[in-house]
C-alpha cells in the first residue's frame, strides 16, 4: 500500500476551514436536492430532458428519485386533474421534512388553458408551493434555473430553525 | 377541418365561422335499396323493426327499437361485423328530450369489401336505461362505463358499471350539454373538500379562473372595456351617461325591451 503523506504545511496551511452548521447543513441540502418523479403531463418531457445528459440535472446533485420517502423536492410538471389531487396530497405529505415544491409549467400554477370542471386551477389549492415555474413548457434551462433559485433559497435559511407549517394558496 | 392551401387567399386572418346561427349542412343520405347493403337490411327487418334506414358517407344507419338491440347486435355480429370500432351516446336533450345511442361496427370479412361500416342506431329517452353488448363485443365494456360515467346512461346486465374517467365520488356527468364547461360548484370544490374538508373553503377560497381573458362574445363584459373602475368602485351606469349627452336622432337603447333572439327570424 502506497503511503500517502500530505505536507499541509508546505500546501497551503492547516486542513481546517471554519464554517457555522447552519451552512454546513445548507449546503448539504442545497446541493442534492432529490426530486420525487412527478410528471403528469407535456411538462414532464421536458423536465426528463432536464435530467437527461444533454442538461444533466446530476451536476447539481439532483437525482430523480421514484420515492416520495427519500425526495426533498416535488417538481409537479403538468396538468394536475382533480382526480388526482388527493395523490399528488399524499406523496406531499409522504415526503420527510424538509421539503420543498417546484410549480413546473401554467398548468401546475393556474390551471393554464384547461379552464375546465377537470383541472385543478393551480396546485397551490393543495399543496405550498415554493418556486413557480412559468412557461408552457418551460425549457430545461428554465428549470435548472428555478432548481438554482431554490438553492439559494435554501441557503439562505436556518437551518435548524422550525419553520412554521407553509400557508397554502 | 383541414382549410386549402391557395397562395393570395389570406386565411390566417379569417374567422372560421362567425355566423351565431351557423348549421352546417345536413349529409347527403343515399337509399339503401340497390345497394350491397340491402342484403344486411333484408335480414335485419326480417325478425325486427328498423324504423329508418340509409346510407351515409358510406355507412349504413338503421334505426332500431331499443328493446332489439341485443338480438340485432348478434345477428350483426354473425354476419361478419366483428368490431366494435365506437359507441356512445349524443346528447339531444335540448333539441328532442333524448339521448341517440350510436354502434358502429366494422368488419374486415372478405365477403364484405364492399360494405364495410355499418351504424346501429336508438333512441332512448333519459331516465331509461338499455341493454349492455359487452356480452357480445368486450371492448363495449369499456365504452359502456364512459358512457355511463359522462352522460348517466345506465346499462343493464353490464359486470360493473363504474365511472372510468371521473373519480367514483364525482357529482354529474360532464357530456351533457346541460353541465357547465367550468364546472359546478361540487366540481369546483372537488380536490378541497376531498383533501381537507368542506370546512376549509372559507381559507383556500374559491378557483380563480381566468380573469384576464376577453370573451368577444360576452357584450356585458366586452362592452366595459375602456370603462373600467376601481377595485371596489360603483359601476357607472352607461346607458345613463349617454342619454345625459344624447344626439338629436338617436334613440336611446333600453335593455328592458331588447329581445334575445334563440334563432334567426
Ligand atoms: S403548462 Fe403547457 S406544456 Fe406544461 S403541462 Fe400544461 S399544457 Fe403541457
Amino acid at each position: 500500500m502506497a503511503r500517502h503523506e500530505v505536507n499541509y504545511l508546505k500546501n497551503s496551511g492547516i486542513p481546517i476551514a471554519l464554517t457555522t452548521i447552519d451552512s454546513l447543513l445548507n449546503w448539504g441540502r442545497s446541493n442534492s436536492l432529490w426530486p420525487l418523479t412527478y410528471g403528469l403531463a407535456c411538462c414532464a418531457i421536458e423536465m426528463m430532458a432536464a435530467g437527461g445528459s444533454r442538461f444533466d440535472f446530476d451536476r447539481f446533485g439532483t437525482i430523480f428519485r421514484a420515492s416520495p420517502r427519500q425526495s426533498d423536492v416535488m417538481i409537479i410538471a403538468g396538468t394536475v386533474t382533480k382526480k388526482h389531487a388527493e395523490f399528488t396530497r399524499r406523496l406531499y405529505d409522504q415526503m420527510p421534512e424538509p421539503k420543498w415544491v417546484i410549480s413546473m409549467g401554467s398548468c401546475a400554477n393556474t390551471g393554464g388553458m384547461f379552464n375546465t370542471y377537470a383541472t385543478v386551477q393551480g396546485v397551490d389549492r393543495i399543496i405550498p408551493v415554493d418556486i413557480y415555474l412559468p412557461g408552457c413548457a418551460p425549457r430545461p434551462e428554465t428549470l435548472q434555473y428555478a432548481l438554482m433559485v431554490l438553492q439559494k433559497k435554501i441557503r439562505k435559511q436556518k437551518a435548524f430553525k422550525k419553520t412554521p407549517p407553509k400557508r397554502l394558496v | 377541418m383541414v382549410r386549402q392551401n391557395k397562395t393570395g387567399l389570406d386565411i390566417q386572418k379569417k374567422a372560421y365561422h362567425t355566423d351565431k346561427f351557423y348549421r352546417p349542412k345536413e349529409i347527403f343520405k343515399h337509399s339503401i335499396i340497390g345497394t350491397p347493403y340491402e342484403v344486411i337490411f333484408n335480414h335485419l327487418s326480417y325478425e325486427h323493426k328498423i324504423y329508418e334506414s340509409y346510407i351515409e358517407l358510406g355507412t349504413a344507419v338503421f334505426w332500431i327499437e331499443k328493446s332489439d338491440l341485443l338480438p340485432i347486435v348478434k345477428i350483426v355480429k354473425s354476419l361478419g361485423y366483428e368490431i366494435l370500432s365506437e359507441m356512445s351516446a349524443i346528447d339531444m336533450l335540448e333539441l328532442k328530450g333524448q339521448f341517440e345511442m350510436f354502434y358502429q361496427f366494422l368488419s374486415t370479412h372478405s365477403n364484405n369489401t364492399d360494405k364495410r361500416r355499418i351504424r346501429i342506431k336508438c333512441i332512448l329517452t333519459p331516465n331509461e336505461s338499455i341493454e349492455s353488448i359487452s356480452g357480445e363485443f368486450r371492448c363495449a365494456l369499456w365504452s359502456e362505463r364512459e358512457t355511463y360515467d359522462m352522460l348517466g346512461i345506465i346499462f343493464e346486465h353490464h359486470p360493473h358499471l363504474r365511472r372510468i374517467l371521473m373519480p367514483q365520488d364525482w357529482v354529474g356527468h360532464p357530456l351533457l350539454k346541460s353541465y357547465p364547461l367550468k364546472g359546478d360548484e361540487s366540481a369546483s370544490w372537488y380536490e378541497v373538500d376531498k383533501i381537507f374538508g368542506k370546512q376549509y373553503r372559507s381559507i383556500i377560497g374559491p378557483e380563480q379562473r381566468d380573469s384576464a381573458r376577453v370573451d368577444e362574445k360576452d357584450t356585458f363584459n366586452f362592452a366595459r372595456i375602456g370603462h373600467e373602475i376601481e377595485k371596489g368602485g360603483q359601476t357607472p351606469p352607461v346607458l345613463e351617461k349617454q342619454k345625459s349627452q344624447k344626439a338629436l336622432f338617436v334613440k336611446n337603447l333600453d335593455p328592458s325591451l331588447s329581445k334575445v333572439l334563440k334563432e334567426r327570424l
